[in-house]
């Protein structure tokens, strides 16, 4: 056994006392913000290393879909072929009635969306942070501001940029599990709190009383067109006077390559 | 020489791991480290790294830098693990 002599013992305390000291000043900077300079940096010098692991990922994917089988390949083309033929209907009519839709506010005087769409590039997927969050290839360059929202396509809201930097920006998920948000549930735009569960699910709980259908769509109050989630599951208890409402994105956020950012 | 050349190796796989790796992952790797070199302090640099690189408010996390605290924590607790795995 190796016993230290008195003052080695305190140098080593000392040693611990002051490490411990440095280590709750850098968590006391970081809560303050006063870390968030080094940040800029961080994100200018992880930049080559985020195009590097995506140019890499696409390589092996293309290297993977090279010795895939010919007929899994006939077979998913033909069913690609026939959904983009629905979807195809399906669009013409969404577009008659969104024609529609601006000359009945115009008719009424009502002010229409003037929306501009940026489009950028998903450098980091959400599954490799713990805080739920995405970084974006753009920033104070390409004038995106913070709480701009954040779509998957052009009318499914994800998120809002919590972030920029002058070259990249970061975007907070909603669904994140316990942050509430303000929604307004089907045509009737019944306004209420949900709660994020991860994922892209969400919760919402109203009284038993008020009807909500599978399939009704969930949106902002302050937005109409641009959706955030479709109702998937209702539970009822005869003992609880709430039910649940569960609500789920239509995108899968884990998968996205490109987003678009809303400017109003 | 060959302690120190590993230890290099330890700290560029984890640098990586910010980007590639999955937090839980990330989190695994960084206590090994911990466990396996004395005073791995490099490990605190990188969760600071990750945490100025991914972090965003959070309700449920107070705005504290997570990836940090977990890797202080490690810090100070893998003295005692390896005690008590007598590495």
């Amino acid at each position: 056994m190796v016993y230290l002599s008195k003052p080695h013992r305190k140098i080593t305390v000392k040693k611990k006392v002051l490490s411990l000291v440095v280590l709750l000043l850098l968590i006391l900077s970081f809560y303050f913000g006063k870390l968030s300079f080094l940040a800029n940096s961080i994100q200018f010098v992880s930049y080559p290393f985020f195009e590097i692991k995506n140019g890499l990922f696409l390589f092996v994917e293309d290297i993977t879909s090279f010795f895939e089988f010919k007929t899994n390949l006939v077979k998913e083309n033909s069913f690609l072929k026939q959904e983009l033929w629905d979807i195809n209907i399906e669009l013409i009519n969404k577009n008659l009635i969104l024609a529609e839709n601006k000359e009945l506010k115009e008719l009424l005087g009502m002010k229409i969306d003037d929306r501009k769409f940026i489009l950028a590039n998903v450098i980091s997927k959400p599954k490799i942070s713990l805080y739920d969050s995405f970084i974006l290839d753009i920033g104070e360059s390409d004038k995106v501001k913070k709480g701009d929202r954040v779509l998957a396509g052009t009318n499914v809201v994800i998120g809002e940029i919590e972030e920029v930097y002058s070259n990249s920006s970061k975007v907070k998920l909603y669904s994140y599990f316990q942050d509430e948000l303000n929604v307004a549930i089907g045509f009737n735009k019944i306004i209420s709190e949900a709660k994020g569960k991860g994922g892209g699910v969400f919760e919402i709980k109203l009284p038993q009383g008020i009807k909500v259908n599978k399939g009704d769509m969930i949106t902002f109050p302050e937005m109409d067109l641009i959706i955030l989630g479709k109702v998937e599951e209702i539970i009822t208890y005869p003992e609880d006077p709430f039910q649940s409402i569960l609500f789920k994105s239509p995108v899968n956020v884990f998968e996205l390559r490109w987003v678009q950012i809303l400017q109003e | 020489m060959g302690s120190n050349f590993t230890r290099i190796i330890a700290v560029t796989i984890s640098f990586l791991g910010v980007f590639v790796l999955p937090w839980w992952f990330f989190i695994f790797l960084l206590f090994f480290f911990f466990v396996k070199f004395p005073s791995f302090y490099e490990g605190l640099i990188i969760a600071l790294i990750a945490d100025l690189l991914y972090s965003v408010p959070r309700d449920i996390f107070l705005n504290l830098p997570v990836f940090f605290i977990f890797a202080c924590l490690f810090f100070f607790l893998s003295p005692i693990i390896k005690k008590q795995l007598r590495i």
